[in-house]
């Protein structure tokens, strides 16, 4: 799994899984929805500190109805490719527009661990 | 290798050229200059095609400028290996073997109607038949149809358009899902433009955002007072909008302020909105009709 999908050439994050973080909880306000990710806290954000500052336990990020299509997607089964084809497909655009807008949601996703890319043997980087 | 001959084609025209080309190519970088650009392709992985024009006085030895291609990468890397090709006519070049299964074919010809010369450097599988008939078709198909100064038909980013004589794309900004093409008009006697001018926009995923041509134009500059009116172009309910454009009170004062028309739509099935700009002076009227667009295999305009 990799936390820096800058790392990432395209070819590899097309061929990665985007599968969703299980500590990510959703919440649908109408239309719109939000996730929900668990803070964890430090043990200085604890008493007697947190008597005075009320540290938030939770983050939230709302995401559009693309947005959502895109988080559903996102199930641990299908690439990075397939979602992109599926979403080409939905909104009659074209490949190369679907990827950028796809890829770049994913890596805000990554980016603030609500995502985690899967890379296929072949495609991890090599360290060292 | 994904591309095989079964896959689809498009037609793409860009600067006077006409390409055949797979239809999961996309252009990803383009040129606008008339003189001398170019339009790279690209698949889903990678750049497939690079398409270079230029301008030449006169005809250039096009095995010479192949064989100063082929010594240029042998300076580089003396172990290049290199393959010749039967190419159709009237085209000259050279293949590069490059990774394990692919080659760079890079090949040239010359147009002596409009004096330009072009270049291609087309990336393919090594094996197959279906490669190699690939190289042939495009090669084949990529016409000259004019000189890019006298092009009027214009084929990319799905956007289908004929301009009228006289005017010349200046500018063609293209991000995700938006492109927009603006023209101006050229006087032909002073070789310069004059001050029409139009552009030309596709806008993707229109059920997400668009909600009418009305406060589309008004988000774009809420300052200018529009005359909206509902129109219909082709089977499409369109708005066609009219004013002043903006500028100097001394402009406007004195009669320099252009009279701006917008004709703007939704095609459903493209799930793509067009809109079509025109600015045009006093006594030179353009209007967004003089420019064919078609859209949705229907031309509409």
């Amino acid at each position: 799994m990799s936390k820096h999908p800058s790392r990432l050439t395209n070819n590899m994050l097309l061929d990665a899984i985007p599968v969703a973080n299980e500590a990510v909880k959703t919440r649908q306000y109408g239309k719109a929805m939000a996730l929900v990710v668990p803070i964890r806290k430090s043990a200085w954000m604890g008493p007697p500190l947190s008597w005075i500052f009320p540290f938030r336990d939770e983050r939230t990020f709302a995401l559009d109805t693309v947005g959502q299509e895109v988080w559903r997607a996102c199930n641990g089964r299908r690439t990075t490719e397939q979602i992109i084809e599926r979403f080409a497909n939905k909104y009659n655009v074209r490949f190369h527009d679907a990827r950028l807008a796809v890829t770049q949601f994913l890596r805000t996703l990554v980016e603030r661990n609500l995502v985690a890319l899967i890379l296929p043997e072949a495609d991890k980087p090599s360290h060292g | 290798m994904s591309t095989k001959l079964t896959q689809q084609r498009q037609t793409l025209q860009w600067m006077g050229l006409r390409l055949l080309v797979p239809a999961e190519w996309q252009i990803v970088r383009h040129s606008v200059e008339i003189a001398k650009g170019s339009l790279a392709l690209v698949d889903r992985r990678r750049q497939r095609l690079q398409v270079i024009w230029s301008d030449w006085p006169v005809k250039p030895d096009l095995k010479q400028l192949i064989g100063d291609y082929r010594a240029q990468q042998l300076d580089r890397d003396a172990d290049a290996k290199f393959e010749s090709l039967a190419l159709p006519e009237p085209w000259v070049g050279v293949a590069r073997h490059v990774d394990h299964d692919e080659m760079l074919v890079r090949a040239a010809r010359f147009d002596l109607p409009t004096h330009r010369l072009i270049e291609t450097a087309l990336l393919i599988g090594r094996e197959g038949a279906d490669q190699r008939a690939l190289l042939t078709e495009l090669l084949s198909e990529l016409e000259v149809v004019c000189r890019a100064e006298d092009a009027t038909q214009w084929q990319a980013f799905d956007i289908h358009l004929t301009t009228p004589a006289g005017f010349r794309l200046r500018q063609a900004k293209v991000k995700p899902m938006h492109a927009s093409l603006r023209f101006t008009g050229h006087d032909e006697a002073k070789n310069r433009p004059d001050r029409r001018e139009a552009r030309i926009r596709r806008i993707a995923m229109a059920q997400t955002w668009y909600k009418g041509a009305e406060s589309m134009l008004r988000e774009e500059d809420w300052r200018l007072a529009f005359d909206h009116r509902p129109t219909r172009v082709g089977q499409h309910v369109a708005t066609r909008s009219t004013c002043q454009e903006r500028g100097k009170r001394w402009q406007r004062y004195t009669g320099k302020l252009r009279q701006r028309c917008d004709l703007t739509w939704a095609c459903e099935r493209e799930n793509a909105v067009y809109h079509v700009t025109t600015l045009s002076p006093r006594g030179q009227d353009v209007e967004p009709e003089d420019f064919t667009i078609s859209c949705c295999r229907e031309i509409i305009t």
